[in-house]
């Protein structure tokens, strides 16, 4: 037999454009009375879809043979990245071809931070031999064979460094360190030196929006505010635990978000830095590294716990979290320029690219796509409170050991709430009431 | 001395210094700042550079400096007089700290704005490259107050926001309208679930009243198509009710043809004339007088042929809407014709014998009418039975010992005939053991819904309905039977329902009991059939104990049911858990109250409910980024910055 598939049309062909005769619709909803329904099921199924094409990993960067201490995105350049690793190697990456541009071995031993400068010309390096190396970008890329490039400027400190952070504006960069200094391009010494108290600073941030204002986080348990102007510190705040990182939301100038070692993350406002405005909950290690998107929405963070989460800014849960059977613990996380990716580097010698949204297709989106995908994403929106929605949304595939963990930390939290709350039922009077969580974290404000 | 009074020196001025250094910094730092800064595409732009080509001058950081300054030499003069030592380094720098805190303070309030902006908006898209919202140029300077462009422009946006804040308070009237019907509709919610029985009579009585009053001011024919409609619209809802499962209400209708009563009446009055002549041929039995056949009879014919009458004046009334009602009211109507016609013939030719056969067809008709599919049969017709058979047992013994003649042989002919037409079918009679155990399941059945109120106000209208009506009566009834069915309207239904639809509204609810009951065990095999020494053997219960056992549960049931102590309502508490799974089961913390997050979540966003302009705006997203384009940090727009 043979098939014929034919396309029927009424028997009035329409001659012009004017012939198109109109479809008025009732938007009376007492016309539409399965609208709700099939909007919870387009939903339903959009949840699902998205689970089911959710592939956040894009690809690994390999090349250095020690793990990975420090890595930064290109602010300028969407395609470069730098990373430090352990053994002093700095390498320079072209993302879309996935190889190493430049090869430097910049230090004799750990290189403790890397920054672009903002038009992404100048690379500032720092390195636990007290020194600091800033290159130039095109120079290096001209003898991109040459591993033992001299840089444009070695800079020498008297104390040990950290991490190093190029300013947004102006040709100047800030160590973190023994102490903390802020140097020029031109100048052999550091330009302004900031010391406070006796603890080292681990990590240093300039805030993107304002070119004065530094923010640290230092070994004693403290979080502390620079005004270069002022030529002093601000204040600081101590903490139950010791902050390894820190980031600055850019389109919020007043907000940062530090990465604490009790394996949360805190928001604070710079304003009233006494308590933190926030506290971001999920991982179960000391949080290593956070980084803000350029969107200032959400912010990703690396964990000691070989994970990496990404949260919104102002919700106290991760949205997504991203793991990989040969992960380690993830030393350094980067945002990409238009917020479209992250980048992770771990103690696996290995730099992994993931996309923010785990479902979204890379690639050209045609219209109609985009407009379907909207849709979607605002039933998902819609609907987010539906139970079973929330439970498909919701749930992610973690590890055994993060499970176990997870468990672990979930019965101890019980079992002192029980204690306290059986310690007050017994003993009437002499309890006070618990503090918010928040000032909990807190142990002193310093002005 | 010397030494010392330098040192203090040193320090004041020192501290001076450092302030003025600072200032001078920050006047660089805002001369690079400018200079750096590129352009941005705002139209104010133009116009307040302008301005400043005027020569205005706008307070800056400087002053804010210089301000903290004069406070802090203040401040060191107080102290002057009391401390004559210099501070130590740690207060030094806590000073230090204080000033940097409260100038960094001020520095940072040019960011609130932005940031509230950007947080309180619908939408932020970077893919325009246009991450600064820029702020209302009265919030940014009073400056433009000096210049008329600038004084135009201000009121130009003034009137903007005039127009901006009407709208608001539109739309806030018009939320207000909504409240209130919304109130409205709580309202009468509330007032539409009372369940109080007390209040709804009330309300009936109430109702009820007022459309008496109504009919009273009609006239006769009004009154008549006003009943009319009444029993249309009874006679709808009867057949959409819960309780009256419509086959049987539908084919009781189709049995009567809806106008039962008229139907009722004829053959009570039918019944009566039987009656008559049962009692009059008793009569003359016992006075042993001659009976006066040919005036009976006249009398018979006439009745007959006024019935006949009445019969024809029927089918010409108007007809109902319904059409098979009308069709089994014709029906009903021919047949009670057929038989008084027969009647009449027979009357008029005087053949006894074939009154018998015809009483006899009579019968067979009556018993057809009498419809029971049931074997149970009911109560009263069992009652009735019995009776009947008495008294046919009486007329047995008359027969026998008495020696009749021949005029008496022919009176208790038709007397015996007559009797036969009230008996029962004999297989009924075949069968009394079945018909009394299922009559003790039954009883039991009825004794479970206590204290009916359908019962008491049943009996009370069946003894009206059949006590023995005078002629005067009849004749009342014939000349306007819509006259007692209006005074008689509340309980029109009560009158029309029969045991029947009484019994199946019962077995339906102790239906509902039944599902309530737990599910018994299933049995497993061998289990309970044990074997061994010293073991009793059980007797299996038997069919009436298990029914016993299962009333004794659904008594049980009973007490905890909302419905037990009303009688005339099955109230069904399962819930319908189908629509569950649209809602949510707790108010999400993000919203105040629940009218709020429907009024969010009632919106549907699809195309095919809204126009394809509207869809596209409802689905965009919060936050529109785009592969390759970089977004750059915050930035205090330049001519805002200006003026800072």
């Amino acid at each position: 037999m043979v098939k014929f598939n034919t396309i029927c049309r009424s028997g009035q062909e329409r001659s012009t454009n004017a012939d198109i005769t109109k479809v008025y619709r009732n938007p009376n909803p007492k016309v539409h009375p399965l609208a709700h329904a099939r909007e919870y099921q387009r939903a339903l199924v959009a949840t699902k879809v998205e689970k089911i094409y959710a592939q956040p990993f894009l690809g690994a960067l390999n090349g250095h043979s020690d793990g990975v201490s420090c890595i930064e995105a290109c602010r300028f350049n969407l395609s470069k990245l730098v990373s430090g690793s352990y053994d002093g190697e700095i390498r320079i990456w072209d993302i879309p071809s996935r190889r190493t541009l430049i090869q430097l071995n910049a230090h004799q031993q750990m290189v403790k931070g890397v920054s672009f400068s903002r038009d992404g010309m100048r690379v500032v390096s720092s390195g636990e031999d007290k020194t600091i190396n800033l290159y130039d970008f095109p120079q290096l890329l001209e003898q991109s064979n040459n591993t033992f490039q001299e840089p444009l400027m070695r800079y020498l400190s008297k104390g040990t460094l950290g991490n190093v952070d190029h300013n947004y504006q102006l040709s100047q960069f800030a160590t973190a360190g023994q102490v903390v200094q802020v140097w020029d391009y031109e100048r052999p010494k550091p330009i302004m030196k900031f010391q406070w108290g006796v603890d080292s600073v681990s990590c240093v941030k300039y805030s993107p929006a304002d070119s004065n204002l530094i923010c640290g986080t230092s070994m004693d348990r403290c979080v502390i505010l620079y005004d270069v102007r002022a030529e002093s510190a601000i204040h600081k705040v101590a903490m139950l635990n010791k902050s390894q990182c820190l980031a600055w939301n850019p389109i919020e100038p007043l907000n940062i978000v530090i990465g604490n070692d009790d394996s949360n993350c805190y928001t604070y406002d710079i304003r009233k830095i006494e308590q933190p405005t926030m506290i971001h909950k999920d991982h179960i290690s000391a949080v290593m590294s956070v980084a803000f998107s350029s969107s200032g929405r959400e912010f990703v963070s690396g964990s000691f716990d070989r994970t990496i989460r990404i949260f919104p800014f102002n919700k106290g849960y991760s949205r997504e979290v991203y793991h990989g059977q040969r992960m380690q613990q993830v030393n350094s996380v980067s945002f990409s320029a238009d917020a479209q990716f992250v980048y992770s580097g771990s103690n696996d010698m290995n730099i992994r690219i993931w996309k923010v949204n785990a479902s979204q297709k890379v690639g050209t989106i045609n219209q109609r796509e985009a407009n379907a995908t909207n849709y979607r994403q605002a039933l998902k929106e819609k609907f987010k409170y539906n139970p079973e929605i929330k439970r498909i949304a919701k749930h992610r595939h973690l590890p055994k050991y993060l499970m176990n963990k997870k468990k672990q930390r979930q019965e101890m939290k019980e079992s002192k709430n029980r204690k306290q709350r059986n310690a007050e039922l017994n003993n009437p009077g002499q309890y006070e009431a618990p503090k918010p969580e928040k000032q909990q974290r807190v142990e002193q404000f310093i002005q | 001395m010397f030494y010392k009074y330098l040192f203090y020196y040193q320090f004041k001025y020192g501290l001076e210094k450092q302030l003025a250094k600072k200032v001078e910094k920050q006047d660089a730092y805002q001369q690079v700042k400018l200079q750096e800064t590129p352009e941005d595409d705002f139209n104010v732009a133009n116009l307040i550079q302008t301005l400043e080509d005027q020569g205005q001058q706008i307070e800056s950081v400087k002053t804010q400096y210089l301000r903290v300054h004069e406070k802090a030499v203040s401040l060191l003069n107080q102290t002057q007089r009391i401390v004559q030592e210099p501070e130590t380094q740690a207060e030094r720098d806590l000073q230090e700290r204080k000033v940097a805190a409260t100038v960094m303070k001020q520095d940072i309030k040019k960011w609130l704005p932005i940031v509230k902006k950007n947080r309180e908006s619908e939408r932020l898209d970077f893919t325009k490259q246009r991450n600064v919202q820029i702020s209302k140029i009265s919030d940014t300077s009073n400056a433009l107050l000096n210049n008329h462009l600038g004084v135009k422009l201000q009121n130009a946006m003034e009137e903007v926001e005039k127009v901006e804040q009407k709208q608001e308070l539109n739309g806030q009237s018009n939320q207000q309208k909504s409240n209130l019907q919304f109130y409205n509709d709580l309202k009468m919610k509330k007032i539409s679930s009372i369940k109080s029985k007390i209040y709804k009579q009330i309300k009936k009585k109430k109702g009820n009243k007022e459309k008496l009053k109504l009919m009273a001011q009609l006239t006769p024919a009004e009154r008549r198509k006003e009943i009319e409609k009444l029993r249309l619209s009874r006679a709808k809802e009867r057949i959409t009710l819960r309780h009256s499962t419509k086959n049987k209400y539908v084919f009781q209708l189709l049995r009567f043809g809806g106008d039962k009563k008229s139907l009722k009446q004829q053959q009570s009055f039918l019944n009566n004339l039987k009656h008559q002549l049962l009692a009059k041929a008793q009569l003359n039995e016992l006075e042993d007088g001659e009976f006066d056949e040919e005036n009976f009879r006249e009398q018979a014919i006439t009745q007959l042929e006024q019935e006949l009458l009445d019969i024809e004046r029927r089918e010409k009334e108007k007809q109902n809407n319904f059409g098979f009602l009308d069709k089994q009211k014709k029906q009903d109507l021919q047949q009670s014709k057929s038989i008084a016609q027969k009647l009449l013939t027979m009357l008029k030719s005087g053949n006894d014998d074939a009154i018998q056969l015809d009483e006899s067809e009579n019968q067979e008709q009556n018993s057809d009418d009498n419809y029971e599919p049931n074997e149970n049969g009911d109560k009263d017709k069992t009652k009735a039975n019995v009776e009947n058979n008495e008294f046919n047992g009486r007329a047995n013994f008359v027969n026998e010992t008495k020696q009749l003649t021949e005029a008496q042989k022919k009176k208790i002919d038709a007397k015996t005939s007559l009797s036969n037409y009230l008996n029962l079918e004999p297989e009924k009679q075949q069968q009394p053991n079945k018909i009394e155990k299922q009559m003790t399941v039954q009883e039991e059945k009825k004794q479970l819904i206590e204290g009916l109120n359908i019962k008491n106000i049943k009996q009370k209208y069946e003894k009206q309905v059949n006590q023995k009506l005078t002629n005067q009566d009849l004749k009342k009834l014939q000349s306007d039977p819509d006259e007692l069915l209006q005074q008689n309207l509340a309980n029109f239904n009560l009158v029309l329902d029969e045991d029947e639809n009484e019994n199946a509204f019962i077995d339906e609810k102790i239906k509902d009991m039944e599902e309530e009951l737990p599910p018994e065990p299933a049995n497993t095999k061998g289990w309970g059939s044990w074997a061994g020494f010293g073991i009793k053997e059980r007797t299996p219960l038997t069919q009436e104990q298990i029914l016993q056992n299962k009333i004794k549960k659904i008594r049980e049931v009973q007490k905890k049911r909302q419905d037990a102590k009303l009688d005339n309502v099955i109230i069904s508490e399962k819930r319908d858990n189908k629509f569950a799974k649209y809602l949510v089961p707790k108010l999400p913390s993000e919203f105040a109250n629940s009218q709020q997050f429907d009024q969010l979540h009632t919106l549907p966003l699809g195309p095919e409910w809204n126009s394809l302009t509207s869809h596209s705006a409802l689905t965009q997203p919060q936050i529109v980024t785009k592969a390759g384009v970089v977004i750059n940090p915050v930035k205090i727009p330049q001519q805002v910055n200006k003026l800072i």
